[in-house]
């Protein structure tokens, strides 16, 4: 399995100006704190507590995360740029480490 | 010992099934409905402030059945108006509030907003937004849950 806090970003070809839909997972076990895993012990709140969208160092999305979000948690979200530019995603979780991605996007 | 009929067994044999499921203890049974309620309705209200939402412009889409409480996908989206703030809330969640989030216009597009949620069990499950003006929006779907994901 891929390492903690690997995020993929998917972002689809888009047309300026025109709203399509970026998808990011990022690889965490986002456990709520709540159930039994494999060997029946309750592992302790371990979970994305939030996602920030920027679009050139502008906030797009500004997410707080509850740990109802599954496992290597989806999230999907509109974009609507008329220019290119850097798209960056940032989570952190409970635990207070942050992850970072960031991809280029570039409407057509 | 009493031998069991078969009306005991099976239902024996649903508890044990449900208890299964739940893969927890003290969840699903009547004496926790009022306080699940209760987290349900302080989640609620830490978004609304105790307003009741206009039904008819915000969109939730989830399945009616999800096989799998593990991975159910719920998407909010807004019809004739622009979401600034989005929130989700599972009612029979341990913790019910799911998203909220803070949306600039600018970039978002349709601001439409997909994630994909465990699920302890069938329960309610509630999107409400803000839009430009202010005015409070609110859709809500029965998720009926086949295996609980132990949210």
């Amino acid at each position: 399995m891929a390492e903690t806090g690997t995020a993929k970003l998917r972002i689809p070809r888009m047309a300026k100006g025109a709203s399509a839909q970026a998808q990011t997972i990022i690889v965490h076990p986002n456990d709520s704190g709540f159930a039994k895993d494999e060997t029946g012990a309750i592992p302790p709140a371990y979970f994305i507590e939030s996602l920030t969208v920027e679009f050139e160092g502008e906030v797009v999305y500004q997410m707080k995360l509850g740990p109802s979000l599954s496992k290597d948690p989806y999230v999907e979200f509109s974009l609507a740029v008329d220019k290119p530019g850097r798209l960056r995603l940032t989570w952190r979780d409970n635990k207070g480490a942050v992850f970072t991605r960031e991809q280029a996007v570039e409407p057509v | 010992m009493q031998k069991l009929n078969r009306r005991d067994f099976l239902f024996l044999l649903g508890a044990a099934n449900a208890a299964l499921a739940m893969g927890m203890p003290g969840h699903a049974f009547p004496g926790d409905a009022e306080e699940q309620k209760t987290k349900a309705e302080a989640a609620v209200k830490a978004f609304t402030g105790g307003k009741d939402p206009v039904n008819g412009s915000l969109i939730i889409e989830a399945p009616d059945v999800a096989e799998n409480g593990a991975q159910v996908p719920v998407a909010i989206s807004m019809k004739g108006a622009k979401p600034v703030r989005v929130a989700l809330v599972v009612d029979h969640n341990p913790v019910p509030a799911a998203l909220d989030a803070a949306i600039s216009p600018k970039y978002a597009g349709d601001a439409k907003i997909a994630v994909r949620i465990k699920m302890k069990r069938s329960s309610l499950v509630r999107a409400f937004a803000y839009d430009e003006k202010g005015t409070l929006h609110g859709a809500s779907k029965n998720v009926t849950v086949t295996l609980g994901g132990c949210g």
